[in-house]
């Protein structure tokens, strides 16, 4: 049970510094542009894993499976991109608006990943989940375009 | 100008600046799909080599990309930026890459823990959450604070609730 604790624990520290990660992207975005932001984001984040997979993979870094099937290597195109749009979404949107826009749409396209797998043990009450979160979702966009425009927060005042 | 008579003079502008977040927002949305896609590809690589292996060569992948993504920018200054000016930043913020890195440490140690993916799933959006929450409403790490409406509560608790129901 402690353990299991321990490792909650650390899989919501992750998720702070997912977020963290986040903020930082966004404030620089304004300086080096969104590109930029990536660009810095992928040259630190190699550095920071080099040293780690020394550690953990020891001198057998470079070396590569031939039984990987190549687009798997695609991953780091969309990384990039992605690092790309936080950036220049979180100052236009905010920290939690963009986190939680992330999220719904990473459950929605994991769940029809794992149905085409055919990975999921229940699928009526993903496809429920999935539905709760979009309608969610419309409902506080929908609310948001309607509602009056909040003050003070982000209108400058001249 | 004050803000009242900036709105009269352009009486469209406050409809379309709130159309046009619910357009960054619906771009939020595509991009988070495609982060599942990045998932699953991450998946794949990580059943051959070693899953803190495979994060370092889609990192580097990445940084191709990213400086591919530079390269091709006509323009080589920096857009303005829309809400906040641009200056100074701290040397700190340019560490944004350590904190993904710890990240995807912390994220790959859990997964591969007794909770297993979709235990460790529900935590890491828990802790996403939480960060979002306080960044708002605290202004964390210099952003621009902003005030939480019940319809963004109304998302979030639709987002955790629809997300156990998909993961448990």
């Amino acid at each position: 049970m402690n353990q299991l604790l321990a490792f909650a624990v650390l899989a919501i520290c992750g998720g702070i510094f997912l977020g963290v990660n986040r903020a930082l992207l966004g404030q620089l975005g304004g300086k080096v542009g969104a590109s930029g932001a990536s660009a810095v984001n992928h040259i630190v984040g190699v550095l920071f894993l080099i040293p780690l997979v020394l550690w953990a993979a020891g001198t057998s870094i470079l070396q590569l499976s031939s039984a990987t099937p190549w687009y798997a290597y695609l991953g780091g195109i969309i990384g990039a991109l992605f690092s790309a749009l936080t950036s220049f979404l979180i100052p236009r949107l905010g920290v939690m608006k963009t986190t939680v826009m992330f999220i719904s749409g990473q459950m929605l396209g994991s769940t029809v990943i794992d149905y085409l797998q055919q990975h999921l043990h229940s699928p009526v009450r993903a496809a429920f989940g999935v539905a709760l979160i979009v309608t969610g979702i419309i409902l506080g966009e929908y609310h948001k375009f309607k509602a009056p425009p909040a003050r003070s927060v982000d209108h400058p005042s001249a | 100008m004050s803000v009242a008579k900036s709105v009269m003079m352009h009486p469209t502008v406050t409809t379309s600046k709130r159309s046009a977040t619910i357009k960054y927002s619906m771009v939020a949305f595509l991009g988070g799909c495609l982060l599942a896609v990045q998932m699953f590809l991450n998946g794949v690589l990580a059943e051959t080599v070693p899953a803190m292996k495979a994060s370092l060569f889609v990192h580097i992948v990445g940084l191709l990309t990213a400086l591919g993504l530079c390269l091709s920018q006509s323009s080589s200054a920096p857009p303005a930026s829309v809400i906040q000016p641009p200056r100074r930043l701290a040397w700190w913020v340019y560490s944004a890459g350590a904190f993904g890195g710890i990240a995807i440490a912390c994220m790959s140690v859990s997964v591969s823990s007794p909770l297993g993916t979709s235990g460790a799933v529900v935590f890491i959006v828990l802790g996403q959450i939480l960060y979002g929450a306080c960044s708002d409403a605290f202004g964390l790490l210099g952003a621009v604070k902003r005030r939480l409406t019940r319809w963004d509560l109304v998302q979030i608790i639709c987002l955790i609730v629809g997300a156990v129901m998909v993961i448990v």
